[in-house]
């Protein structure tokens, strides 16, 4: 069945042996919204965003990525979809052994563009994100906040339709914290569908944007414009 | 490659031990190849002595032999006829007891037989030429040295399997020493990998890197044993050892012969092909298990 929407969640059940993670989960997210998802720790959020490139898969029910069915998808070939998601990792994730350049231009890398592409793009994407005069630093040489805005860059340089953001503001302080707000917001006016775990209810209350609530592996509530309160 | 490169660099310890295993897991391969095809050689060689040597009563002219060795010549299955006459006999007699007074004056009157040798273009019809000869009336006995080439064949048999399962050993060590250095460098690399699955690689880009380090670290080692190993036997060829020079071919496999140098252009071949083989197949059989994510 062809829908609009760009990620769906069809009664999804996740469980780890006796222990359950997430149930009944259902929801679809169009093109081009911004919705966070909030809620406590533990309570299924990442497990979700897991879900989303097959890092994790359900055990019961179905995800579809752009109505494509996820569990019809091979390993093997879950690249092709990897690529439609740019993700921002809670804890970064970025390759220490490689720049500032060198990390950003891997997404690039992985879809095989020519040198000549990577270093048109990543410059752009550096500046994007206010890391232009960093492009060779080492990424130990780079504070909290400019890491996390590389591992933004990097989620962006291959141009994908959903940006997947697990706790992007959670480790960094209330000013590089803005600062990343603002660049999310910048990529979802350019049209990319942005889809932010978090439990800082200051930012969801300030931005007014979708708001999916998770509670112990329930999702309690979906506001069109919602707030957040502990 | 740069990555490749880099990995080169950074690991030398990792990079020399892995090359240097496996040179020496290949030098004993090329041995076993070597000592298995100089086996065959000498297989094919003791065959080709194998002969079907037939004796004849006295009463049977020599006028009568040779007419017999002329149609012989003509028989497809014979390679070659030689004729030995009683005086022939007697003289070859002499000169092997030649230290012996005493054995050469009991010889009062030449009571040796004439006789011819053949040999067969295919050993295996010499079982026929014995029987054909043996029923004939006017020979006096057929020696045929069967039990010569049957006992080579049967330790030719064990020598051959003995290299098979030495092979298969090494190859299997050289493999394990591609797998476990290819793993090394893996979990090492393990939380890259993770995140260039996560931003969409393909499982081929994440095997490339691993792959050709694996193919480097096998072609390195076994060109270079290739290389000890043709040395040594350039070597051995020119100062003749196990009369070698006298041998100039080899057979390689069957009746199936080249020349000697030849075969040692060929062994640095076939061990190169084994060592891309061997580091195409054994890194990527260690980097498929860590893509399933």
């Amino acid at each position: 069945m062809m829908t609009n929407s760009l990620i769906r969640f069809e009664n999804v059940f996740k469980a780890y042996g006796d222990e359950t993670i997430l149930e009944n989960i259902d929801f679809e997210i169009k093109r081009g919204e911004f919705v966070f998802l909030i809620g406590p720790s533990g309570a299924g959020k990442s497990t979700i965003l897991k879900l989303l490139n097959k890092e994790e898969v359900p055990t019961g029910g179905k995800v579809y990525i752009d109505d494509i069915d996820l569990s019809t998808v091979d390993y093997s070939e879950m690249y092709k979809i990897r690529r439609k998601i740019g993700v921002i990792f809670q804890d970064f994730r970025v390759i220490k052994s490689r720049n500032v350049f060198e990390n950003v231009a891997i997404s690039l890398e992985v879809t095989d563009a020519t040198d000549t592409v990577i270093h048109d793009v990543v410059p752009n994407i550096l500046e994007m994100v206010g890391l232009q005069n960093k492009i060779l630093k080492k990424t130990s040489e780079l504070s909290g906040g400019e890491i996390q805005r590389l591992a933004i860059a990097r989620a962006l340089a291959h141009e994908p339709d959903i940006i997947v953001a697990d706790e992007p503001t959670g480790m960094i302080d209330p000013k590089a914290a803005s600062e990343v707000m603002n660049l999310l917001l910048e990529i979802n006016k350019l049209g990319t569908t942005v889809l932010m775990a978090t439990h800082d209810y200051n930012i969801v209350n300030h931005y007014r944007k979708r708001v999916l609530k998770i509670e112990d592996g329930k999702l309690i509530s979906d506001k069109k414009v919602g707030t957040y309160h502990e | 490659m740069n990555s490749l490169l880099q990995f080169l660099r950074k690991e030398k310890m990792i990079s020399t031990i892995s090359i240097i295993a496996i040179f020496v897991s290949f030098t004993l391969l090329s041995f076993i190849i070597s000592f298995s095809v100089l086996s065959n050689t000498a297989m094919n060689f003791l065959q080709k002595q194998v002969q079907v040597r037939v004796f004849f009563k006295d009463t049977y002219s020599e006028t009568s032999i040779l007419s017999l060795k002329t149609e012989l010549e003509k028989d497809q299955r014979v390679l070659e006829v030689g004729y030995t006459s009683k005086d022939d006999a007697l003289r070859i007699f002499k000169d092997l007891s030649k230290n012996d007074p005493i054995l050469q004056e009991s010889l009062t009157t030449n009571i040796l037989p004439a006789s011819i040798e053949i040999k067969a273009i295919d050993v295996k019809d010499l079982d026929d030429i014995a029987n054909e000869f043996s029923v004939k009336e006017y020979v006096d006995s057929v020696k045929y040295l069967k039990d010569i080439k049957d006992t080579f064949k049967y330790y030719s048999s064990i020598i051959t399997i003995i290299s098979i399962i030495l092979f298969v050993l090494f190859f299997t060590v050289s493999f394990g020493i591609i797998l476990s250095t290819i793993r090394i460098n893996i979990f090492q690399k393990k939380d890259e990998i993770e995140t260039m699955k996560i931003v969409g690689a393909s499982d081929e880009f994440i095997q490339r890197p691993f792959v050709h380090q694996g193919v480097v670290y096998a072609v390195l080692g076994s060109f270079l044993s290739g290389l000890l190993s043709m040395v040594i036997l350039v070597l051995m060829y020119a100062s003749n050892t196990l009369g070698l020079r006298d041998l100039r071919e080899v057979y390689l496999v069957g009746n199936f012969k080249v020349h000697f140098i030849a075969f040692t252009l060929i062994l640095v071949l076939v061990l190169n092909l084994l060592g891309y083989l061997l580091g195409r197949f054994g890194s990527k059989a260690a980097i498929d298990t860590y893509l399933k994510i």
